[in-house]
């Protein structure tokens, strides 16, 4: 610790008597800033901290079972974990403020005490609810400087700093104080096993934990723990790994030291976790350096190498004009193993969008990566927090087609009130969406993240305070699509091609359809987005163009950041329609949503070529969140003599303005719901030379030798 | 007034039909009436009703409006499609999409048009497929869109019988870059009993297109114990040697899904043709065979 605690506080005392220690330590010094106090936890919770486990069964995140030994917190319902994050239980606590009731002085510690306590860390507010946050540690600062680096920017920051920052900057001194202890005797523990047993993974840690996080790391299996030590500590996904990795690579391989089989193994095992915990975690490779020329390497291969391996973490390919070909065809066959990965990206547009609107500096637009379901940021720097905020376009519409569609004449009225429905639920979102940042950042010091994300220190202010060097706030967007066919089958009704009238279409859809049958198959056989039809692309261009502006407009109470729109789905997009009744386009009560900005699945009946140009009219431009694009292609799009021709498809749509698409590849699975529910898979075209049809049209007896030519992958 | 075709299918992402991606448009009415025809739809040059018999749920609004008597509905629906005028009526009242009208007009603006909306996905090398039924039978039209679309950027295929007119081929030379040539039997007598018509139209077209260095590619659609006999593989041989171009052969296995487009339009489908699609193994023992007498560059497609 920096400086001598001061045991000598009543508050202290008081705490201290009733065996609340993580309480007296946060409320020992009154005067000190929140950060400071949550410091002085964290380190009591690590002093006596266990060395980790290398045995199978590691968590993948250890922080959370940081306790103070002998904290008597669950007895009385209140303790503060190592965050700085308080725990009450106001029934608990009520009754220790019962036993106290006739002491003034102690009554008073335990009411500003409840009413910290009972403040709720969380405001679920109704309709836009939160889910969790994506970051990424500055992985290649502990990289380069060490913990030791972190001590010298912190001395460097406190001259002349205001008390309130030099008291911000102790707390960070400490946590990394206590973390230089806490790896120091991760690294004896482990030599004295190595010691006893001879195991080499003892011999090997040890080696390593004496040298780094505390200082540079001098070689790439280093660097590879380091990586996964922030893992550990921060959540901190991988970021683009294959960038900070690369010196270290070089080095080792040109030293002989390393193998690219070795490294390739070793980088396995930084996903293996991740996999096997089915964390939602992003990896990034490809694209340019922070100078602007392509940095594509050998790790890039490796990662993509791995990539069938895993289902997690998902991998981001940064794609340029000048990729090389050879890049191309491993991207593609990687996808071509259904494996998922990788995502392709057209790096460009989102370096132009960071730069332009969101105020990030050139060389960092140029370092984006992606975190979770590809949420924007930049790796090391921000601040996402992208799950906060969801928004149901389609409920918006919903509810403006109940409320407004009888004293509405025509479909331009109509559109327009929607879309002052938008203006007015947007504005609410990010209202409610900056209280919770408020909250957040008042109460929830967080060291962890503050260490490790570049701005907090400087700024002196915490991660969840806006210390972060950007801070963003991914608002998802969900229905859109959906949302879009809408529009076009109220277009249709307006103009009395439904053959029904306003009151017998709404009743159809408060009753799901039932009884107008006829109804919904107009409503299906009207055109759906990913289809090709121009109104219906203009119409999803314009709206969501508008869509974005509304939120593009808007700024975040944390570091004064930027509400950032974006179309990632992730599993949202199923309870989400599982709490709505049925819908204009047709979709039926409690289903999901569309699940991208693409099409609904399985209505993209014309292949993927009208798919591309109708989401290439959406407005990519402004869309850096990221604008997700789900597609399928089947098994033989993948064989060697027609692999290189979808480099020709996804160049296409990226010239078109198309900015993120991912690839499932058609299989068993899909094939067999295919043969249950033809009528669900209208988009599975037969592909064979100079022949055209439909797979739901075939007969069954047609459709099960095709299924079984494909399961058993005679194509 | 603008030049007209009848077109069935624009199908687009097509993979298998030339070099790239490839918007394949399906030209209606054929010479020929091959025994497997994989687009029977495609035979007729007449627009044509189609219903899907395992669609329908017997609601009955086809019948319902129809000035011709087209729909009948004793045990199940009937469909009488000799008397049906194409008026479209029944097409628009199926609330389940089981009637269709195959086979549109459509002006060379109209087709080059709806191709173009594929060009940003070409690149160097994609373009349009001209087939069907028998592009050449409509030769002057697929010539005035093979020029426009030449004109965007794209390139040109053409898949034929190859039973023309040597005026219709002469006229295309120019603006098809690639041939799809369709090698359907080995002799004379096969041919017309397969194919409804003489090979030597054929074969006289494939020896003027060698001769002036066009690009062809020869399609072999392979009907197990109909058309892969010796006496058909001699045949090919002969073909092939009659020109010192590398020809490249390209195997179609064959498969059954004509028969339920057949069956669609009114039609059967053979039965002397065999019960199941040919399989991968089949398809590579008859490019061991070809290999094995010679012809080197053989693929399946």
């Amino acid at each position: 610790m920096s400086e001598k605690r001061n045991e000598t506080t009543p508050e202290y005392g008081f705490w201290m008597s009733l065996g609340l220690k993580s309480a007296a330590l946060f409320y020992q010094e009154q005067n000190a800033a929140r950060m400071e106090r949550a410091a002085r936890v964290f380190c009591e919770s690590w002093k006596n901290r266990a060395p980790f486990s290398v045995e199978r069964g590691l968590p993948s995140r250890f922080v959370d079972e940081a306790r103070i030994e002998g904290d008597c917190g669950d007895l009385w319902g209140f303790w503060v974990d190592d965050s700085g994050l308080i725990h009450f239980d106001g029934e608990k606590f009520s009754g220790l403020q019962e036993l106290y009731r006739t002491d003034p002085v102690a009554s008073g510690i335990l009411e500003r005490a409840a009413r910290d306590g009972s403040v709720p860390q969380e405001l679920f507010p109704g309709r836009y609810w939160h889910c969790g946050t994506h970051k990424v540690a500055d992985i290649p600062f502990l990289l380069e400087s060490g913990y030791r680096g972190y001590l010298e920017k912190i001395e460097r920051e406190e001259r002349g700093a205001s008390p309130k920052k030099r008291s911000f900057l102790r707390g960070m001194r400490d946590v990394t104080l206590a973390l230089m202890d806490y790896f120091r005797r991760c690294a004896r523990s482990f030599r004295e096993a190595y010691e006893r047993t001879g195991d080499e993974r003892y011999g090997a840690l040890a080696d390593a934990l004496f040298r780094v996080p505390e200082g540079p790391c001098a070689s790439f299996r280093e660097a590879v723990i380091v990586v996964r030590i922030l893992n550990l500590l921060c959540d901190s996904e991988f970021g683009r790994i294959d960038q900070y990795l690369y010196p270290y690579y070089r080095k080792d391989v040109e030293q002989g030291r390393l193998t690219r089989e070795e490294a390739k193994g070793l980088l396995a095992d930084l996903c293996r976790f991740v996999n096997r915990d089915g964390l939602v975690w992003h990896q990034v490779v490809g694209g340019c350096g922070r100078d602007g020329k392509p940095s594509y390497n050998e790790l890039t291969e490796l990662v993509l190498e791995n990539a069938p391996l895993f289902a997690h973490p998902h991998i981001s390919l940064r794609v340029r004009e000048d990729m090389p070909k050879e890049l191309w065809e491993k991207a593609l066959r990687t996808i071509g193993t259904g494996c998922g990965n990788p995502a392709l990206v057209r790096e460009d547009l989102f370096i132009r969008d960071l730069e332009r609107t969101y105020g990030v500096s050139k060389e960092d637009a140029r370092d984006f990566a992606f975190g979770g379901c590809s949420e924007i940021m930049i790796p090391g720097k921000t601040n996402v927090d992208s799950t906060w905020c969801a928004y149901n376009v389609l409920e918006v519409l919903l509810e403006t087609v109940y409320t407004k569609l009888e004293e509405t004449d025509s479909y331009e009225e109509l559109y327009e009130k929607f879309c002052g429905e938008i203006e007015i639920t947007v504005e609410e979102m990010t209202e409610h969406i900056n209280i919770r940042q408020h909250l957040k950042g008042a109460f929830w010091p967080d060291p962890l993240l503050s260490l490790h994300t570049a701005g907090c220190i400087e700024s002196g202010k915490g991660f969840w305070e806006g210390g972060a060097l950007y801070n963003f706030d991914g608002a998802d967007l969900f229905g859109n699509t959906n949302a879009v066919n809408a529009l076009g089958t109220l277009k249709a009704l307006y103009a009395g091609e439904l053959g029904v009238g306003k009151e017998r279409f709404l009743k159809a859809l408060r009753e799901d359809f039932k009884g107008e049958e006829e109804l919904l198959h107009s409503i299906k056989r009207l055109p759906k987005f990913g289809n090709g039809d121009e109104e219906l692309r203009r119409i999803a261009g314009e709206f969501t163009a508008f869509l974005f502006s509304c939120i593009r407009g808007k700024r975040t109470w944390r570091g004064d950041g930027w509400f950032v729109p974006d179309i990632v789905q992730w599993i949202t997009y199923g309870p989400l329609g599982c709490k709505m009744g049925a819908t204009p386009d047709g979709r039926r009560r409690a289903t999901p949503l569309a699940d991208s900005s693409g099409a609904t699945p399985g209505t993209d009946e014309n292949g993927p070529v009208p798919l591309l140009t109708d989401c290439s009219a959406l407005p990519h431009e402004q869309g850096c969140g990221t604008l997700v694009l789900n597609m399928r292609l089947a098994q033989e799009c993948f064989s060697d003599g027609l692999i290189g021709k979808l480099e020709d498809l996804f160049r296409g749509y990226f010239r078109m303005g198309g900015s993120q698409v991912q690839v499932s590849v058609l299989d068993e699975k899909t094939l067999q719901d295919a043969l249950e529910h033809p009528e669900e898979h209208r988009d599975l075209i037969v592909r064979v030379g100079g022949f055209t049809d439909y797979f739901y049209r075939q007969t069954r007896e047609i459709q099960r030798s095709i299924v079984e030519r494909v399961a058993h992958k005679a194509e | 007034m603008e030049t007209e075709g009848t077109v069935f299918q624009i199908q687009r992402f097509c993979l298998r039909d030339g070099d790239g991606i490839r918007t394949s448009v399906f030209l209606k009415g054929c010479p020929l009436s091959c025994a497997w025809c994989h687009n029977p739809e495609g035979r007729s040059g007449r627009v044509q009703l189609s219903f899907l018999a395992h669609l329908c749920a017997g609601c009955g609004r086809c019948a319902a409006v129809c000035p011709a008597g087209v729909h009948g509905f004793a045990a199940s629906h009937r469909v009488d499609y000799a008397k049906c005028t194409g008026c479209g009526r029944c097409v628009s009242a199926c609330p389940r999409g089981c009637l269709e009208l195959v086979g549109k007009r459509m002006t060379v603006s109209e087709t080059v048009r709806e191709a173009l909306k594929d060009r940003p996905f070409w690149g160097t090398v994609g373009g349009v497929t001209f087939t069907g039924g028998e592009p050449l039978s409509q030769a002057g039209f697929v010539l005035e869109c093979a020029k426009r679309i030449r004109e965007a950027g794209g390139t040109v295929a053409v898949e034929t019988s190859g039973f023309a007119e040597r005026r219709d081929v002469e006229m295309l030379r120019e603006v098809v870059d690639c041939w799809l040539y369709d090698f359907k039997a080995g002799e004379e007598e096969k041919h017309r009993r397969l194919c409804g018509c003489s090979c030597l139209p054929v074969r006289s077209n494939f020896r003027w297109l060698c001769g002036q260095g066009a690009r062809l590619i020869l399609r072999y659609p392979m009907i197990p114990g109909v058309n892969d006999g010796e006496a058909d593989l001699d045949g090919l041989i002969r073909l092939l040697s009659e020109t010192s171009l590398d020809i490249p052969v390209e195997i179609l296995p064959y498969h059954r899904m004509g028969k339920t487009k057949a069956e669609r339009i009114g039609e059967s489908f053979p039965a002397f043709l065999p019960a199941e699609d040919a399989g991968r193994s089949q398809a590579e023992a008859l490019c061991q065979r070809l290999r094995g007498m010679g012809v080197g560059n053989v693929r399946i497609s």
